[in-house]
């Protein structure tokens, strides 16, 4: 008979994998051998979210750099965690998530490059505002092809995402 | 859509990077394991799996049931795959013995379960209202575990048969999990499928994991099908049992040709239908 209810196990499991810290001291009481290994449930969890992020915000991972990204994914896991069964779900929360950022209210290029990255992975919202020269830099971004177009940090412009045979493709519109 | 043909023989698991090969080439992949979370939600992709649909069967595999779980039951999740069960017609419907979230948090990740007869009683009462809200016979699959629990109270193998007993459910055995799991606690693995109940199997997984930096076997599902892996498929196909199976390749993906090449060599060598 165990001594400890099984919903008491699930709890210091899941919090310990949740806390992506070394220590693995909560997990003493439940675990018999080879708790060190505690860390691929907590790499596992870590890494899927990297990828989910890193397919869905391209630019915004160019842009930042892969370290500054990681830490990003990690502080959302430690402030919002996944909080759908849905993983895709998640890229909106991290979205928003990003856009609180103190990194973000300095470089406003962080947000909007997610932005851009978030309409063309789930053409969800239905249009966006962004810096002028902001969706050629974020081309730039994801397809490595150069632009002459300067960013110009006084001005707006609207973007939609719109099917043009069968294509998704970026149309400027009028503020 | 051509319902004689049945799931039988050594199938793939269906990526997406595949798809359109998939579709467009000719090959002879008798059958495909689709993941039903990639399919959630109408969209092009449903187009594209109506065809496949049209030429071959398929089952649906989730990864989000959380079987294992104590949370209620996610019903908008349910009702979506309960809906594409209805669409696509899988010839059986699969999910994992395992736990993925708790506490309202998700981990998408498949979480041991502590062999105690708490749990057992949680998992029993989960898939008899799964089956029932369903309709369908639900088949289990056997995951990896990295760790030990000091409060199990039975082994794998009789938690599994208790489950059986209980619901009437059928079980997915991967090959693959069976022989990390002993690899990584240095244990015969031969006597554990010795003493699996062969009869309750529907379908076998096969995948490629690797070792890591501290000699761990980790389920990658990014390298080719171990040796030992396919002697063990070869040693159950002797003994007579006729499985469906599937390669599960997620990471490190090849190109679909060469992944089928790998099914065929397989199949040729280590798989009797
Ligand atoms: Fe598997």
């Amino acid at each position: 008979m165990s001594f400890m209810n099984y919903k008491e196990m699930l709890n210091l499991f899941s919090t310990n994998v949740l806390s992506l810290e070394t220590s693995n001291e909560s997990c003493e009481g439940i675990i018999e051998k080879d708790i060190e290994n505690m860390r691929i449930y907590k790499r596992n969890y870590l890494q899927l979210c990297f990828s989910n992020f890193s397919n869905d915000f391209p630019a915004t991972k160019s842009y930042v750099g892969k370290n500054n990204f990681l830490f990003f994914t990690r502080s959302f896991l430690l402030d919002k965690g996944l909080g759908s069964v849905n993983i895709f779900k998640s890229s909106e929360s991290f979205l928003f998530y990003l856009k609180g950022l103190d990194a973000a209210k300095e470089d406003r290029l962080i947000f909007e490059l997610a932005l851009i990255d978030f309409l063309w992975a789930y053409a969800k919202l239905k249009e966006i505002k962004v810096t002028d020269g902001v969706l050629e830099y974020w081309q730039e971004l994801t397809s490595k092809k150069k632009t002459k177009k300067k960013i110009d940090f006084t001005k707006l412009v609207k973007i939609k995402l719109v099917e043009i045979d069968n294509e998704r493709a970026f149309k400027l519109c009028d503020l | 859509m051509d319902k004689i043909k049945k799931v039988q023989g050594l199938g793939l698991g269906l990526r997406f990077p595949h798809f359109d090969d998939i579709l467009n080439t000719s090959h002879n992949v008798p059958w495909f394991e689709v993941i039903s979370d990639d399919f959630l939600e109408a969209g092009p992709h449903w187009d594209k799996l109506t065809k496949l649909r049209a030429d071959y069967p398929i089952v649906l595999h989730s990864i989000g049931m959380n079987i294992g779980g104590i949370d209620p039951f996610d019903i908008d999740y349910l009702a979506s795959l309960k809906n594409i069960y209805q669409i696509f017609e899988p010839e059986w419907i699969s999910d994992h013995l395992c736990w993925s979230s708790h506490n309202g948090k998700y981990h998408h990740d498949l979480l041991p379960i502590p062999k105690t007869n708490e749990a057992l009683k949680v998992v029993v009462e989960r898939v008899n209202f799964l089956q029932d809200y369903f309709k369908r016979t639900l088949v289990l699959e056997n995951v990896t575990q990295y760790i030990d629990f000091s409060i199990s109270e039975m082994s794998e193998i009789e938690f599994i048969k208790e489950i059986v007993a209980q619901t009437d459910c059928k079980i997915l055995l991967d090959i693959t999990n069976v022989i990390i799991n002993h690899n990584n606690r240095k244990k015969d693995y031969m006597s554990y499928f010795n003493n699996f109940p062969m009869d309750s199997v529907q379908q076998f997984h096969l995948a490629g994991g690797f070792v890591d930096e501290s000699g761990l076997w980790i389920d990658s599902h990014t390298q080719k099908v171990q040796n030992t892996d396919l002697e063990v498929l070869q040693s159950l196909c002797k003994s007579g049992k006729k499985i469906a199976g599937i390669i599960e390749r997620d990471g490190n993906l090849p190109s679909f040709e060469e992944l089928e090449k790998e099914r065929v060599s397989i199949e040729n060598e280590f798989y009797e239908l």
